[in-house]
């Protein structure tokens, strides 16, 4: 990542550390504490645009592990989450501790998802694309039908050890830690032979296969892996609505997951943030417009506030895909370039 | 220079192997060994069956009969991931690396059988998972130092010439340990200096690491050169095997390649 | 037993709609290898757009289709020049998400324009049944339906397999770059096949909301479509035009006599289902073919 030059590793164990350089645990303990301490400064609104990040980001850790890394393109990732949030809110009801609810969820979620996954033991690209879009159909079909969907379940606040998160305040605290966990968990999965095994299915199954990664077991995993990760979103984001219903995990959601991770450069950490933020900015940015777009077209101010952030988010991921389809993150390393070798570059 | 080879010691055995796409028989009856320590050649104009029967041993394609046993124990049908951890190394015929990954990460990929690493304490990084890490990186170093290529071990794949791809393809193959190592045209579209760097490769592999290796090439030169045995294959049957000398002067090779005098006279 | 036929008849129509979207669909897939998540919005982009040219503006029904047909090949046409051009060799995610979020944003701008209220679409049809020897009863626009279908598909076997422009699309579809090199105009193969594509959603989008009224989860009929597709393997015109039908058959007698066991909604779940069986068992299709990877 950012390494001043001149610096250079001296045994391997620095390379494949989680912080690398001095500089890095500055920014990781700044960065920490900005978070932590970010409710004290910013008016509610802001706030809870932070939550959504954090809930959202969490989600897209694990499409940029299924999807970004292993290659495996998931339609049916909000379905997850849906499942995630289906189990954990009754267990939470039934006074089952959080901690635990979250790892239910997550097992729910990445259990479903394996199922699911199946396909993709057989097909790819397009077809694996709209088989989990039949998933999700499916998904959802059951959740309202089995599992009382339309209605949902209701989620009472969660505590632990007689910290209750009763209010967004404290929610965030709740979710950021949840996002950070999360985090680095997947910068563990990424270091090691498993995030090895992903990116090779990724590239070249049938060279995968060769060096003897077992390519089925290793697609399963990563649909389990990238699921859990969708079950806790899930369960995190019906906490956050205080409610959990079908409804909360729509088809565009997925969609603009997946956007998030194109945008973000497909296979990194900081481009699941990047993505995210900038995806969610330019909704928010539309949710801000919209009302007073409604103010200027009063004759269609009825459907105003509903359509333009989709309006604004789709136009902008049209564009953005066509301009950049590799990402920011890609833009970034031209641009880090060109810098370097700066007379030279054009 | 070339040793005497142990016909005692086989390694891998392909007996009466037949495969065929649709009605196309692609591999007719062919049986041959692989002996410990030698450098098995595989010839023939294109289209003659070679990378067909290397994709038989390396388990992508089912042969219609016959079997194949690696170190007497029988490989025909056993799934193509579990011949890594035989012992079955691999090269392949075109850029079959992984370009998103760095050239260690690649090599890194190759030691996949033998790390141990579980789902869940890769999940939480103990320390026991870094240490593995570390120890198989400097397995991976001296491969890359074996190669000579140290001065690309952090570049992404994507960014390598063909040249340097081949090497670590080969790198990638040799970090599984191999017990046999099988090479599909190693040295196809390389420049003389590339060339040279590869056969030399070839044959200090097979003298550091005494393994077999099976070595599909259309070079006649080099395979000439470093082969201890060749077998000429010509639409999916055996005409000829032996060694380089033998197969040179070998009139059905000469057939095969540059066609019958005899009937190039009948054609006019 | 009167019953059965009836679900079968109607289903019949239904699923001739199937074929028609589908198709639409896979011209785009053969000619440029994408599959076009947006072909059902903008199936109903095009009801929508009919429906104001004759509610809305009056303008008399056959000029309205004629317009409304004119519209989707501009359509077509501004998709293919605006945005596909550049995704072609693009990674296939950012392929699908490109046309995923490109029909969210129709879908945004539908609803800015058109409202989210079902309107009841212009009548093509006169209202009315037969009824063939008292057993099967079918209302004149489902026999326009199947009539229709029927004529369009064979216009396009025609068209696809007898004229230059048709041929140029195969050879496209096979190789784009020895296409290319031989001579064949690629880019202009790509727009036609958009345009054709577009068309056929616009006449697809003018038959189904005939029945079902226009509304914008209409759309979903484009991933039923696209079920009927790869079910019927996607390299396969024939196999589409055969489980067309079929989808729409077992569509209704499924929604008749499974949906009182689950209380509803079959419907919309049973060509996702088949799909999913289907991709497990025989991932290229009933009708499609495998191919052997070469390594």
């Amino acid at each position: 990542m950012w390494r001043p030059s001149g610096l250079f590793h001296v045994n391997y164990s620095q390379e494949i550390a989680f912080v690398q350089t001095p500089f890095q645990w500055v920014m990781l303990v700044l960065g920490l504490f900005v978070t932590f301490a970010l409710p004290l400064f910013i008016p509610l609104d802001a706030l809870n645009f932070f939550i959504k990040a954090f809930i959202t980001i969490t989600a897209v850790l694990g499409l940029t592990l299924l999807t970004g890394n292993c290659g495996q393109i998931s339609l049916g990732h909000t379905a997850f989450m849906a499942v995630g949030a289906f189990v954990g809110a009754p267990l939470l009801n039934q006074g089952v501790p959080l901690i635990l609810c979250l790892i239910m969820a997550g097992l729910a979620g990445g259990i479903v998802g394996l199922i699911f996954g199946l396909p993709a033991l057989r097909i790819k690209g397009f077809y694996l694309a709209f088989a989990t879009l039949a998933a999700f159909y499916v998904i959802r079909f059951i959740l309202i039908h089995y599992f009382g969907g339309v209605v949902g379940h209701n989620v009472p606040p969660p505590s632990i050890l007689g910290f209750s998160f009763n209010s967004d305040f404290r929610i965030y605290y709740l979710i950021a830690s949840t996002c950070f966990a999360m985090t680095y968990f997947t910068k563990n999965i990424t270091r090691c032979k498993w995030g090895r095994a992903f990116i090779a299915i990724r590239d070249h199954d049938i060279a995968a296969n060769t060096l003897g990664v077992n390519v089925y077991f290793y697609k399963l995993m990563a649909f389990f892996i990238g699921c859990f990760y969708a079950g806790v979103a899930g369960l995190v984001l019906s906490i956050y609505m205080g409610w959990a219903s079908v409804d909360h995990y729509s088809l565009t959601n997925c969609i603009w997951y997946l956007g998030m991770i194109i945008v973000g450069g497909m296979h990194s950490i900081s481009g699941a943030y990047l993505g995210v933020f900038f995806i969610l900015g330019i909704e928010e940015m539309g949710i801000v417009i919209a009302p007073k777009l409604a103010e200027l077209f009063p004759q269609l101010a009825g459907s105003m506030i509903g359509a333009v952030p989709i309006i604004f988010v789709g136009l902008v991921l049209v564009l953005f895909i066509m301009i950049e389809p590799r990402g920011l993150v890609h833009r970034w390393e031209i641009i880090k370039t060109s810098i370097r070798i700066f007379p030279f570059s054009n | 220079m070339k040793k005497e080879i142990q016909t005692a010691n086989s390694s891998l055995a392909v007996d009466k192997v037949s495969l065929s796409f649709g009605k196309i028989l692609v591999i007719n009856n062919v049986s041959f060994q692989v002996y410990e320590g030698e450098i098995l050649s595989i010839i023939g104009p294109n289209g003659a069956g070679k990378t067909s029967l290397l994709n038989c041993l390396s388990g992508f394609y089912q042969p219609d009969s016959g079997r194949i046993t690696y170190k007497g124990q029988e490989i025909t049908k056993i799934p193509i991931h579990r011949r890594a951890s035989l012992g079955i190394g691999r090269t392949f015929q075109g850029l079959q690396l992984f370009p998103g990954m760095t050239v260690i990460n690649n090599i890194m990929s190759g030691r996949h059988i033998l790390m141990k690493t579980n789902f869940l304490q890769a999940f939480l990084h103990w320390p026991w998972v870094h240490r593995e890490e570390i120890a198989h990186r400097e397995v991976v170093e001296e491969i890359i130092d074996f190669l000579e290529m140290e001065a690309i071990r952090h570049e992404l794949v994507g960014n390598l010439g063909y040249g340097l791809r081949k090497r670590v393809d080969l790198a990638r193959a040799l970090a599984l340990e191999p017990k046999i190592l099988i090479m599909d045209e190693p040295m196809a579209g390389m420049n003389m200096e590339e060339k040279e760097d590869m056969a030399r490769f070839i044959i200090d592999i097979e003298e550091f690491k005494s393994i077999p290796i099976i070595l599909v090439e259309h070079d006649m030169e080099v395979v000439m050169d470093i082969s201890n045995r060749i077998m000429v294959l010509d639409w999916g049957n055996v005409i000829a095997e032996g060694k380089p000398e033998e197969i040179r002067t070998n009139p059905a090779v000469i057939k095969a390649y540059l066609g019958d005098a005899d009937e190039e006279v009948n054609h006019y | 037993m009167e019953n059965i036929l009836n679900y079968i008849i109607a289903g019949l129509a239904n699923g001739c709609i199937y074929s028609l979207v589908a198709i639409g669909f896979v011209l785009i897939y053969k000619s440029s290898g994408i599959l076009n998540f947006a072909q059902g919005t903008i199936v109903i982009l095009n009801a929508f757009v009919f429906y104001s040219f004759t509610i809305q503006l009056g303008i008399p029904m056959v000029i309205a289709i004629l317009l409304t047909l004119a519209f989707g090949a501009l359509l077509g046409f501004v998709i293919e020049r605006f945005i596909l051009d550049r995704l072609i060799g693009q990674p296939i995610l950012a392929v699908i998400i490109l046309t995923l979020a490109f029909s969210e944003f129709l879908k945004g701008i539908m609803n800015l324009g058109w409202g989210t209220d079902i309107l009841s679409a212009p009548q093509l049809f006169p209202r009315g049944n037969i009824t063939i020897l008292n057993i099967v009863t079918l209302d004149y626009s489902r026999i326009a339906f199947l009539v229709i279908t029927f004529f369009l598909i064979i216009i396009f076997a025609i068209f696809y397999n007898k004229t230059k422009i048709g041929l140029a699309m195969k050879a496209t579809s096979d190789d784009t770059i020895a296409a290319g090199s031989v001579g064949i105009r690629v880019r202009r193969v790509f727009v036609v096949t958009w345009i054709i594509s577009c068309i056929t959603a616009a006449a697809g989008g003018i038959l189904v909301t005939n029945v079902m009224g226009i509304h914008i989860q209409v759309a979903e009929i484009g991933f039923k479509a696209m079920a009927v597709a790869l079910v019927g393997g996607l390299q396969s015109l024939p196999g589409i035009i055969i489980i067309g039908p079929a989808m729409g058959i077992i569509e209704f007698l499924s929604a008749a006599y499974l949906d009182p066991l689950v209380d509803g909604g079959m419907r919309d779940l049973v060509p996702f289902i088949i799909l999913l069986i289907v991709l497990i068992f025989r991932p290229s299709g009933i009708f499609g073919w495998k191919h052997i990877e070469r390594i």
